[in-house]
């Protein structure tokens, strides 16, 4: 393992998140709750120690590890695992760790591969304490919008069974609901209102229509049509799942999107 | 009845359809979920096209219309510039979007702000036919003291409560009405509300906001006469931090503000000083001054580094204080041939020389000051810039902003007076070009002076704006964070304690994992707790259905 003392505590997470999945999968093919158990834990456990390397970075760098694409990836698939430990402890349901753990460990796998280094020294526009609040609530909301993906495959997979109750694919929607209901308001507040004043103190304007901006733009307008259309229309259970997916699909496409598009929110 | 009064009697109806008919439905559509749904859509398929616009080329500017109608032979820029607006999110179409927008949530906000204020405030009163729903719970309690525990465990959960005594007529019977948190219902008419000032402020901006860049040096000035302001820059420092990144620039102006019709010369004025820095504006008159950001002067400089070499100089006697045999010679009678030397394609011996000094040593040469050559009797100041040289018919030219080509025109001084003023350049060492006399000196580095990217804007939509956010905020929280629940509790007085009949609205059963009796699976938690307060004593709390079946 090579790399800064953080970036080989990260890679053990990674290969934890990674033995998770696949005891999520034994737990599902071999029917053994023990297995559920253990991947659960293992988890968090890799939610810990990535929860010490950011600590350890932060320590490097002197400012909250939220400055990178490594570091906001990285802290978006904590605040996943998180999610995740916290909803299987509360809820019980392991088969739900199936379905997420592969998203978590899919954007592991997009920090991993982007530049790691650490910056002393920060650029002087995300001097400001605005970064704390708006990268934090953004990396949150979408660390639920993840979880949200998640528990919609879930039930997509399990609407498909014939053996499928109702009742548990109902909790499974309203689960999936919740979730939603947690992410969508600290993204508004957090990635849109708290990005948008900073933006106003630092580049002279609320928005720029900048890529990252347009991209968080057509997320929230998404979201907000799945809330209209599940309040307003009634659209719950796979019409509600599949929007849910295509929600994260959106949030990681914007996600990458700097690596194309660049714009003021290309920092590294 | 006449033709003529046929025609008075026409004009109530237009097409057929009475006017107020059509508004009606006008409103109904834009009050309508699935329009308000097709505007969220359409716009963000118009903001995904006008993110690609702006990715194809750079939008902002002059300029970049020029770049862009010059590569009108790719097949996608033609298809862009022929099809897409150059500055898509200021078009007209999608201005008329965040339009149709504002008036979706206009004619919403209208539509349920009075049903979510009657939701949020009034309490239904506990009726019969209202316990009879599917989720009311009933059990006989033997607490006496039923109704007051039931009332201090609700008014404990934050229950708004009304009470209603029935002790004419027997059986007693006390009812409660709970309402918690119904501010709650309001949160989605105040989103709605607050994402339509939002709007507003945000066309308004876009309409009529101003930006303008400038980009000034230390002592230059910019007026404002809108704002009867004038802002003078009397320096800009940037500050580098670990591994030579920049941690700070920050311009500190002198800002003179005009005091009514008296004052007509800014500089009259005595003025403040202040910084402007990143992250921190400086906001005066409803105007904004942004440190936006720095480049680099392409015509002036900081300090220029000159190296020369002291054994090629002359003597003070006359002869070559090099051993290399070749003489310098007299500078005037070098300027006396009125040629320019060192041009390029002439320069072979005089650039050769200079390229192996054997007593190298190297000055700082500050901008604007005489610096003596040590160890000789030639002094040298920079006279000119030009950070990208170019020869044109009128001379020496700056060709770009890019220090592509360095060139600093230096003026020699021998004892006190002028020898001459050369070109020389900091990727051609050996070149210099002028009527200077030839010395061993050529730039080792310049030391490049700073020009302060200054935004001036201002933002009329801002006031909607902040706005905006506040009540959207407050909107967003009602409705997310808090949840309105209602309550009926329905005590009636039976031989020994109380018939209890409870409703409980607005929150879900009890979670299965956590439920410790059949019955509490389909239960709120609210419901339990008040079971467990008012202990069932003959068999567990049943719907109304199940109790007439039993």
């Amino acid at each position: 393992m090579s790399g800064t003392l953080d970036v080989q505590i990260f890679t053990v997470s990674f290969i934890l998140y990674g033995v998770g999945f696949v005891l999520y999968l034994l737990r599902a093919a071999l029917q053994r709750a023990t297995a559920g158990v253990i991947a659960t834990g293992l988890v968090a456990v890799g939610a810990a120690l990535q929860t010490i390397a950011l600590g350890v970075r932060w320590n490097l760098s002197g400012h909250p590890p939220l400055t990178s694409m490594f570091e906001y990836a990285s802290v978006m698939s904590w605040m996943a695992a998180i999610s995740l430990v916290i909803l299987v402890a509360r809820t019980r349901r392991f088969e739900v760790g199936m379905y997420v753990s592969p998203l978590i460990l899919g954007m592991m796998a997009i920090a991993s591969i982007v530049p790691k280094e650490i910056y002393q020294q920060l650029v002087p526009a995300l001097q400001s304490y605005w970064l704390h609040i708006h990268v934090s609530m953004a990396a949150l909301a979408e660390g639920a919008f993840a979880l949200s993906c998640g528990l919609a495959i879930a039930y997509l997979i399990k609407a498909r069974r014939a053996d499928a109750e109702p009742e548990e694919l109902a909790r499974l929607d309203a689960l999936n609901h919740r979730v939603i209901s947690i992410g969508y308001p600290l993204f508004t507040l957090g990635a849109l209102f708290a990005g948008a004043i900073w933006a106003y103190s630092a580049w002279g304007s609320f928005w720029s229509w900048d890529p990252k901006e347009v991209g968080s733009w057509i997320i929230w307008l998404f979201y907000t049509g799945y809330l209209h259309a599940r309040y307003r229309r009634g659209w719950r259970g796979r019409k509600a799942a599949v929007l849910a997916i295509i929600g994260f699909a959106m949030v990681i496409l914007s996600f990458l999107g700097n690596m194309f598009l660049g714009g003021q929110h290309a920092y590294g | 009845m006449t033709a003529a009064a046929e025609r008075e009697q026409r004009p109530t109806r237009t097409g057929g359809r009475p006017a107020r008919q059509v508004w009606g439905q006008l409103y109904e559509l834009l009050s309508s979920t699935g329009f308000a749904i097709a505007i969220l859509l359409i716009l963000a398929v118009a903001s995904i096209l006008g993110i690609l616009v702006i990715d194809q080329l750079p939008v902002r500017g002059e300029l970049a219309r020029v770049q862009f109608a010059a590569r009108q032979d790719e097949p996608l820029i033609w298809l862009l510039s022929n099809v897409v607006p150059l500055r898509p999110f200021r078009c007209f179409f999608f201005q008329s979007l965040l339009g149709l927008l504002s008036l979706s949530l206009l004619a919403c906000t209208i539509k349920r702000w009075r049903g979510s204020w009657r939701a949020a405030i009034t309490l239904p009163a506990a009726s019969d036919a209202l316990l009879r729903s599917r989720e009311t719970r009933l059990w006989r309690t033997r607490d006496e003291n039923a109704p007051t525990r039931v009332a201090a465990l609700l008014r404990r959960r934050l229950f708004r409560l009304r009470e209603t005594q029935i002790t004419t007529a027997a059986p007693q019977e006390v009812r409660y009405a709970g309402l918690r948190f119904g501010l709650a219902r309001l949160g989605p008419v105040l989103t709605h509300l607050g994402f339509l000032l939002l709007v507003v402020g945000a066309i308004a901006m876009s309409l009529s906001g101003r930006a303008e860049m400038l980009w000034l040096r230390p002592g230059e000035r910019v007026t404002v006469p809108e704002a009867g302001l004038t802002l003078e820059l009397n320096a800009f420092d940037i500050e580098v931090g670990a591994r030579g990144r920049i941690a700070d620039y920050v311009s500190t102006v002198t800002l003179y503000r005009e005091i009514g019709a008296d004052t007509t010369a800014a500089g009259q004025l005595a003025g403040e000083q202040l910084e402007i820095e990143v992250n921190h504006p400086l906001r005066e008159r409803g105007f904004s001054f942004y440190q936006n950001s720095y480049r680099r002067d392409p015509r002036r400089l900081r300090y220029l580094e000159l190296a020369f070499d002291r054994a090629g100089f002359p003597l003070p006697g006359g002869a070559d204080a090099g051993d290399d045999g070749e003489g310098d010679s007299d500078p005037q009678a070098a300027d006396a041939t009125g040629a320019p030397r060192g041009m390029p394609g002439s320069r072979g011996p005089h650039a050769e020389r200079h390229d192996g000094f054997r007593d190298p040593m190297t000055i700082t040469i500050p901008w604007g000051e005489r610096v003596a050559l040590p160890g000789t009797r030639y002094a040298v100041a920079v006279d000119t810039f030009l950070a990208d040289f170019r020869v044109t018919a009128d001379g020496p030219a700056l060709a770009s902003q890019e220090f592509a080509n360095p060139a600093a025109q230096l003026a020699i001084f021998h004892g006190d007076s002028l020898a001459g003023r050369s070109w020389y350049f900091l990727f051609h060492p050996g070149m210099a070009v002028g009527t200077a006399p030839e010395l061993p000196v050529r730039i080792a580095d310049l030391g490049p002076e700073f020009v302060s990217g200054i935004e001036i804007a201002t933002h009329p939509g801002a006031p909607w704006v902040w706005a905006g956010f506040a009540v959207m905020t407050l909107g967003t929280m009602l409705a997310f964070l808090l949840r309105t629940e209602r309550i009926w509790v329905r005590l009636r007085r039976a031989a020994s304690g109380w018939d209890v009949a409870v409703l409980h609205q607005g929150a879900a059963p009890q979670a299965p994992e956590f439920a410790r009796a059949a019955w509490e699976r389909s239960a709120t938690p609210l419901t339990i707790q008040i079971a467990r307060a008012l202990e069932p004593a003959e068999g567990a709390p049943v719907s109304p259905a199940k109790r007439r079946n039993a």
